[in-house]
């Protein structure tokens, strides 16, 4: 294998032993201003029938530590990406605390916010579009994430890009290519090149093999795993496909309405699951 | 000191699709496996074999009672242990194999086990010894027949060199031949100081392999 030029350029964040990479304490996300009635905690429905406000996520607790799959299962609607946005400082949860690489970060904003985005973490989407400029390069991408965490030196961010662009396994002919003319596989592969860029130790999945066809997304699935074993990163995929969570995840939060109903390990959760939820979604799966 | 021991193990099903139905499979059970020993379970299909085992592995969860394992000068009861621990269990001290083999597509057999940390030689050496012939083993075993499965099922766990191994019905496809193969392996295992509880449908009669059988009927356990 070869190696990877390091990011010198900038100091790569230390990552601190005994404590989780990522840590979700009580998290919940409000759309509304709340009222007595569904701030009491009695009202577990996704909306407040007195006040209207919706709640994306309620009392989620999740913990991740470097080297661990935590994988979050679910229905459309259910939650799983507000976690995410949470987890990846996008949105600022209601109530809750939100720490990083042992830090509180749950208030985080401008300066600290980028910073930890750039260094910190690192995120895949089910749909490129979300994460990538369609008429930019595959290079572009992924050197921006770079210059965005302050790298300067063209020739060292460049070559960097194009490791991680071939260890992607993507053809080199493609990286002066924009990624507007990629295939939904490449463009998965060039969102991890870019994810992967400042080494965060971080990295979130949110459905990202979600759309592709088979023979594709086990071959994305391979290099989720080879990334992981490599890097030894905390990562937190989301999926509705038990088949990827079963693949990729140690163990297994289930969400159901904005809660958590079940979490454990993953073979436990998806083989002996608890909750009634839980047995539904298993006995649903082809 | 014994390398497990169970003590009032309860395991009930709560099936919510059929209102809520509960069945117990496993009501009180204590067993204790002295280290290197060889344990065989039998019973009746359905009577909650895999579902010990499973519980000892965690990927069933208990309703109570208590399943200490027995580690390097510490005990850790499995059946509270936090998903953290228990992970760190498996990858130290415990292997199972399943009736259905789960792997990685794509992957040959030869890869699959060689990622359990034995180099290829020891692979090639280990496939071998289970009777899968050569030519398969750079093959992916979505292909492969039951009995080649549950070969590569039990090479991987093997390989893993636990001290104390979950071995569910790995005999159960195969002919005498590749049967026999097997249960050299297992003796060998033994030889090297292993403990090993197996359910087998009928006890194997290799000699000096098994220590004793245990029955499992109406959740409870019974001297054959």
């Amino acid at each position: 294998m070869k190696t990877i030029p390091a990011p010198a350029a900038i100091e790569p964040i230390s990552v601190p032993s005994g404590t989780p990479c990522l840590e979700l304490r009580d998290i919940t996300v409000r759309y509304g201003r709340g009222c007595d009635h569904c701030r009491s905690g009695e009202m577990r429905a996704q909306r407040c029938t007195h006040c209207g406000s919706v709640y994306g996520c309620r009392d989620v607790s999740l913990d991740v530590w470097p080297g661990e799959v935590l994988g979050i299962v679910g229905e459309s609607g259910s939650g799983k990406s507000t976690v995410l946005a949470v987890s990846n400082l996008d949105i600022q949860p209601t109530s809750g605390s939100v720490k990083l690489l042992g830090d509180d970060v749950s208030s985080a904003e401008g300066k600290q916010r980028r910073r930890l985005r750039a260094l910190a973490l690192g995120i895949v989407y089910q749909s490129a579009q979300a994460n990538l400029l369609m008429d930019v390069t595959a290079g572009g991408n992924v050197a921006e994430r770079m210059l965005g965490a302050g790298w300067r030196r063209y020739d060292a961010v460049r070559s960097r890009a194009l490791a991680l662009h071939t260890d992607m396994e993507l053809p080199e002919d493609r990286f002066d290519v924009p990624v507007g003319m990629f295939s939904g596989g490449m463009r998965q592969r060039v969102q991890l090149a870019k994810a992967l860029a400042t080494s965060p130790p971080v990295l979130l999945l949110d459905e990202p093999t979600s759309g592709l066809d088979v023979s594709v997304q086990a071959r994305i699935l391979d290099l989720i795993r080879r990334i992981h074993a490599e890097f030894q990163l905390a990562i937190v995929v989301v999926s509705h496909d038990l088949a990827v969570i079963r693949m990729l995840a140690d163990r297994l939060l289930v969400m159901r309405r904005g809660l958590v109903v079940e979490h454990g390990l993953t073979d436990q959760v998806l083989e002996d699951p608890q909750h009634p939820y839980t047995q539904l979604l298993v006995s649903a799966q082809l | 000191m014994s390398a497990l021991a169970i003590a009032a193990l309860t395991k009930s099903y709560t099936r919510h699709l059929l209102d809520g139905k509960r069945s117990v499979v496993l009501r009180n059970i204590d067993l204790a496996l002295e280290p290197g020993t060889f344990t065989v379970i039998n019973g009746p299909s359905g009577a909650g074999k895999s579902s010990l085992l499973r519980c000892i592995y965690r990927s069933a969860l208990p309703d109570s009672g208590r399943i200490d394992l027995r580690t390097n000068g510490a005990t850790v009861d499995i059946a509270a242990a936090d998903e953290r621990t228990v992970l760190r269990m498996r990858r130290e001290h415990l292997a199972m194999t399943t009736q259905f083999l789960s792997v990685v597509p794509r992957v040959s057999a030869l890869d699959l086990v060689r990622a359990q940390g034995v180099d290829r030689a020891g692979a090639v050496e280990l496939l071998a010894s289970l009777g899968l012939p050569p030519d398969l083993h750079g093959v992916p075993p979505a292909t492969f027949s039951g009995g080649q499965r549950q070969m590569i099922n039990l090479a991987i766990v093997l390989a893993r060199s636990r001290p104390l191994l979950l071995l569910d019905e790995v005999t159960a496809s195969l002919d005498p031949t590749r049967r026999n193969a097997v249960l050299q392996a297992l003796l060998a295992r033994k030889h090297a100081g292993v403990t090993m509880l197996g359910v087998f449908h009928d006890p194997p009669k290799m000699p000096g392999l098994v220590d004793r059988v245990l029955t499992l009927r109406d959740g409870t356990l019974h001297a054959a």
